[in-house]
């Protein structure tokens, strides 16, 4: 091992000593990074280096998309269109057993498709269906599980947030890794709703059946949701279409979210300083990590520790399938005590290598790209539900208030169990995430 | 040392970004109808684009500290007293208000190189220095964020972080 291989692994090992110590995750990061390049390259370059790096790294027109989308979710929460939407799936729906449950789902799955956020999909639905679940007498147990579960179709749904990251650091094309989300998105809203249902049999005491409405009610509630559809006919045919790129599909998406939420006469002065705050909070927290993540990869970069890995990974003769599974433990145990966005920011420029440089079924280098997203897509939805720290599953349970931990994490298990059966199932199949990428161009 | 004003210009700067969000939003939409229905789309729309969402960005940051953006791993302190997690918080207040300094310091200096350098953007001939110099004032605000909020954590005024 040569030294600067040696300090790259010290660089590593401080950055976790720094978490368990409570060190900000950005922090974390850029403190090993700082240290790194003053050593492995020199200070005179590490200054020169920070002068140009926060200019170069926050002004990329593919990251402009981040805060326009984020936006455009709050607009949606503070504008009244979640609760139209868990309304409609409820009337359609909530008369089955389990039925209200399985509303809460479709309306994360639809809140998805203008949310890019998997924590703010959870607490936006959870606000509208957690009191009515609660009302109706479901226990617990399933409806902290249902929206820490449903929550994380924010993400997997495009717009997605985690997607967008992992298209710039791949350099990918982001509306092609949208596309490829969409059947695994409906795969698993899908699982959820069989993982509900089968609950809702072993366990009928905790998911009680409501009365079925009339149809003019149902007529009318599905009626409201008309605006969030074409919210999202505008976003994706505008992208899909050829009429726009991502970044301008986020800002007409923002403007006409804002729009509709105005003229339902729901977005007040207080909901759009709210709308700012979320966004504010929310884009702050992941370019400070972005940023950390990117002083702390360029050192280890000047340390060749993550190319030696690369090639002694594929030099290690392991069957190429393998590795990915393992390395897709390796993302769910890291998951469990880190968050996810982190996780992908610090992580991928090493993985990604070792990924693209495995033979993986005879696929190209795109599709391969493409492909491995929707697995770092489907690890990063386990770890925002599996204990012991899940970070949806920790937000919810925090709304529901009286609804003990370990009661949240044991009604996520059937979610959970679908989640891995989806994961195993991309894993051998490719093409479920590939075949509506092939359409494109 | 007074904090409030800090709190108030975080907020203040919060909101100006969320503005520049909203005003990118109506230019982007006057660019895509004028290319489409004119076959002429705002002049440098993608450059202003990107770097107005990087002021914002910047502007973002201070409001970010403040309101717990910051993300912590609660993991392996879970059973900690509370006074010793707010202690250990504050020491990461402490180093995240270390990293922004360095980041403010450092994008001051930059903007004087590119000023000096005369760089502007590709296509409208925008100064470079100018995005520079709007993105200081975040990153400088950032520290002193940082800092206030290790003076909260350590005076009691503040309750440690959650999980991540």
């Amino acid at each position: 091992m040569t030294t600067p291989m040696i300090i790259g692994l010290c660089l590593l090992g401080l950055m976790l000593a720094l978490m368990v110590i409570r060190v900000p995750i950005a922090a974390t990061m850029l403190i090993p990074g700082f240290i790194g390049y003053w050593i492995l390259a020199s200070p005179e370059a590490l200054l020169a280096h920070l002068k140009g790096v926060a200019f170069a790294r926050l002004s990329v027109y593919d990251l402009s998309v981040i805060p326009l989308f984020l936006l455009m979710g709050y607009f949606a929460t503070q504008g009244g269109l979640s609760r139209d939407l868990f309304r409609a799936a409820n009337a359609m729906i909530g008369h089955v057993r389990g039925g209200m449950a399985m509303a809460a789902v479709l309306a994360c799955a639809m809140f998805g498709t203008v949310c890019g956020s998997s924590v703010a999909t959870a607490a936006t639905i959870g606000q509208v269906a957690i009191p009515e679940m609660k009302k109706l007498g479901y226990s617990g147990r399933i409806y902290t599980a249902t929206l820490a579960a449903g929550g994380t179709l924010g993400i997997l749904i495009p717009p997605s947030v985690i997607l967008i990251v992992y298209g710039i650091l791949t350099e990918q094309n982001i509306a092609k890794l949208f596309a490829a989300a969409i059947i695994p998105g409906i795969i698993a809203t899908i699982g959820y709703l069989f993982a509900i249902a089968w609950f809702a049999r072993k366990y009928p005491e905790h998911c009680p059946v409501a009365p079925r409405m009339s149809r003019d009610a149902r007529i009318a509630a599905c009626k409201s949701v008309w605006p969030i559809v074409l919210i999202f006919i505008v976003v994706f045919g505008g992208i899909y279409g050829g009429y726009f790129s991502p970044t301008e599909a986020a800002s007409v998406g923002a403007l006409a979210t804002f729009v509709v939420a105005l003229a339902k006469g729901e977005l007040t002065w207080i909901g759009i300083q709210e709308s700012f705050l979320g966004t504010a909070s929310n884009t702050g927290m992941i370019f400070l990590i972005f940023l950390g993540a990117d002083l702390l990869n360029s050192a280890l970069a000047l340390s060749q520790m993550p190319a030696q890995l690369a090639q002694w990974v594929s030099a290690s003769g392991a069957s190429p399938v393998f590795i990915i599974v393992l390395i897709l433990l390796f993302y769910i145990v890291l998951g469990g005590v880190m968050d996810e966005m982190s996780m992908i920011l610090l992580t991928l420029p090493i993985v990604f290598p070792i990924v693209m440089g495995l033979d993986l079924y005879g696929l190209d280098a795109q599709s391969k790209a493409i492909w491995f997203g929707m697995l770092i897509l489907m690890v990063v939805q386990i770890g925002l539900i599996a204990p012991p720290v899940g970070l949806n599953v920790y937000v919810i349970n925090g709304m529901a208030k009286d609804v003990p931990m370990a009661e949240s994490y044991r009604g996520v298990m059937p979610f959970l169990v679908t989640d891995f059966i989806r994961t195993a199932l991309l894993v051998i199949f490719p093409q479920i995430s590939l075949w509506l990428v092939q359409y494109m161009n | 040392m007074r904090i409030r004003w800090v709190e108030r210009a975080a907020l203040f700067f919060a909101m100006l970004g969320g503005v520049i969000l909203m005003l990118i939003a109506l230019m982007t939409v006057a660019s895509v109808i004028g290319r489409t229905a004119f076959g002429q789309p705002v002049p440098g729309d993608i450059e202003v684009t990107q770097y107005a969402v990087a002021v914002a960005i910047a502007a973002f940051l201070p409001y970010c500290l403040f309101s717990g953006g910051n993300l912590i791993v609660d993991f392996f302190t879970a059973k900690a007293s509370e006074r010793t997690k707010r202690m250990l918080d504050a020491i990461g207040a402490l180093t995240l208000a270390f990293a922004m300094g360095l980041f403010a310091w450092r994008t001051v200096v930059g903007t004087l190189s590119v000023k000096n350098a005369g760089e502007t953007s590709m296509v409208i001939g925008v100064p470079l220095w100018w995005t520079y110099a709007a993105m200081a004032p975040g990153f400088v605000l950032a520290t002193l964020a940082a800092l206030a909020l290790a003076i909260k954590l350590w005076r009691g005024e503040a309750q440690a972080g959650g999980a991540a």
